[in-house]
């Protein structure tokens, strides 16, 4: 695997930062998203990678950030890889741009419908079927951020 | 095969099924665009039972985490318990005592069990087997009844911790354990002959619903319905955890036994086949459960995590399960996310339910095995 990662990160030198993830034995790629659609596409399509199978999309806010993580694997190989991007957390209810994987990974659909709508997030450019639509209601807000308010009708 | 279709000169009405329907798998609703009898369109849409269990996760401290934890999906919510507490023992770098590993199997593998048995008790009903369902639902209580005198639940059991489990192995546990898989594995030959050779019952499922092996990828299906399409991805084989290396078993896939690979009857005959490997691992794993502790340390109610972040997979009895456990810390956790594999099954609804007849809806909806509790959580 570190001979692929060495490769992702010429084809993209200094526009990435490659990590161990937690102190498991798997790495972390961490984009910003400018860059982000062409190292997607990049891990999705070039031979060595093959990350065909989108296996989640998570996103936490840390320090100020919205960090969210695409955990790829192959169906073709053993290779697995988080790819990694974040943007600033907007104040009050403003929502946060992030490029849609969709494109990529159709199963991003599923995630990108939840966290969307949780955490305030836009994920632009392609929107998918539409088949599976997410009715959570009105919270007034993002509940899945640090700073929301809980209200009597919104309780934990 | 070739189907002869009359040409119905209907107009297109539109139909709207749910969220409360027991014909529905849980809490959604369908919208279904239908000429005469068959769809031509369906919409799903779920939100119905979400429960903030992932914010309100972050508002308990780790001690009690375990409760939302268990609440992902009811019916088997070990898979859940073991996914937190691995992610957490990763952060923690804890390594959990070979006895606690093993009665983590056990009781993982009881757990695959009634959830399969349950999974044929409301596939039966929807395919209007009901008596087959009463006698299934009757082995199911024996497992029920095992989960119970282990743990002192049948549902939402709550026993998995960090570091290891609640209690060791309850006297008369390992006797009865013996005595129920040898009742199950007679009473899988009886559904076999009153099912799976029963010509109506075929009828219903094979060459419905199928789930090919390209949709698998795109759409991210695991699991039963997974290796039913022939993919064959066992989280317990590919990175095997708790103590699954030590055993061997198959992975059964889907072979088009009387219809096509990936249809409603294998993903059938998948979940008995799993059902018979998970007998003969348990009938196994309880002979061998090492000495020792089944807890690293005592959990106090102040416990906290170091920074980090971890992510774990498990095979839960509907597909792999994974959640990402970040800490910042301190003695809450700061993000905990499920994947859940129901997530993804739900998202193949909308394709397969095209062109199919309406009295084909409940018997499809309810070969895939969805749990709405865990896709809204």
């Amino acid at each position: 695997m570190r001979t692929q990662l060495d490769r992702l990160e010429s084809a993209f030198s200094g526009k990435i930062q490659v990590r161990n993830f937690g102190r498991s034995e798997g790495f972390v790629v961490e984009v910003g998203p400018e860059r982000f659609e062409e190292v997607a596409a990049w891990v999705r399509m070039e031979e060595s990678f093959r990350l065909d199978f989108l296996e989640s999309l998570t996103a936490f806010e840390a320090k100020g950030k919205l960090v969210l993580t695409w955990f790829l694997r192959s169906s073709s190989n053993d290779r697995r890889l988080a790819l990694r991007t974040s943007v600033a957390l907007p104040s009050g209810n403003s929502r946060a741009i992030v490029p849609s994987t969709i494109g990529e990974w159709p199963h991003a659909e599923a995630f990108e419908s939840e966290l969307g709508p949780l955490f305030g997030i836009d994920f632009s450019g392609d929107r998918g079927t539409g088949g599976v639509r997410k009715n959570f209601g009105d919270f007034g807000g993002f509940p899945l951020r640090k700073g929301f308010e809980w209200r009597e009708d919104v309780l934990p | 095969m070739i189907y002869v279709q009359e040409k119905l000169h209907a107009s297109v009405s539109k139909l709207a099924w749910g969220p409360v329907d027991p014909s529905l798998p849980g809490a959604m609703r369908l919208e279904l665009e239908a000429e005469g009898d068959l769809i031509r369109r369906a919409t799903v849409e779920t939100g119905f039972l979400h429960k903030g269990l992932e914010k309100s996760a972050e508002k308990r401290s780790w001690f009690s985490a375990i409760v939302p934890v268990d609440r992902v999906d009811s019916e088997s919510c070990l898979a859940a318990e073991l996914a937190f507490a691995m992610a957490v023992e990763e952060i923690c770098n804890i390594q959990v005592p070979r006895r606690a590993q093993a009665i983590r199997l056990i009781l993982a593998e009881l757990d695959r069990i009634g959830s399969h048995l349950g999974f044929l008790a409301r596939l039966a009903i929807s395919a209007g087997f009901e008596t087959v369902s009463h006698y299934i639902l009757r082995e199911r209580e024996l497992v029920l009844d095992l989960l119970e005198l282990m743990t002192g639940r049948r549902f939402n059991l709550g026993f998995f911790r960090i570091g290891g489990v609640a209690a060791d192995i309850t006297e008369g546990f390992i006797e009865r354990i013996h005595e129920a898989t040898r009742l199950i594995e007679i009473r899988l030959r009886e559904y076999h002959a009153l099912m799976i050779e029963n010509r109506a019952f075929v009828d219903r499922l094979a060459w419905r619903g199928v789930i090919s092996p390209e949709t698998v990828h795109l759409k991210g299906v695991t699991g039963p319905n997974a290796r039913a399409s022939g993919v064959r991805l066992d989280v317990r084989k590919a990175e095997p955890y708790s103590a699954y290396d030590q055993f061997d078993f198959r992975v059964p896939i889907g072979t088009g036994a009387r219809g096509t690979i990936g249809d409603g009857f294998d993903r059938v005959i998948v979940r008995l086949e799993e059902t018979r490997e998970s007998l003969l691992v348990l009938s196994h794993a309880v002979d061998a459960v090492p000495p020792g502790d089944f807890l690293a340390f005592r959990m106090m109610p102040d416990f906290t995590v170091p920074a980090g972040e971890a992510y774990s997979r498990v095979e839960s009895p509907r597909g792999l399960l994974a959640c990402h456990v970040v800490s910042d810390g301190g003695f809450r956790p700061s993000r905990i996310q499920w994947r859940t594999p129901s997530l993804a099954n739900l998202e193949v609804v909308p394709d397969l339910l095209r062109g199919v007849t309406l009295q084909d809806v409940p018997v499809i909806l309810a070969s895939l095995g969805l749990s709405i509790a865990e896709v809204d959580r």
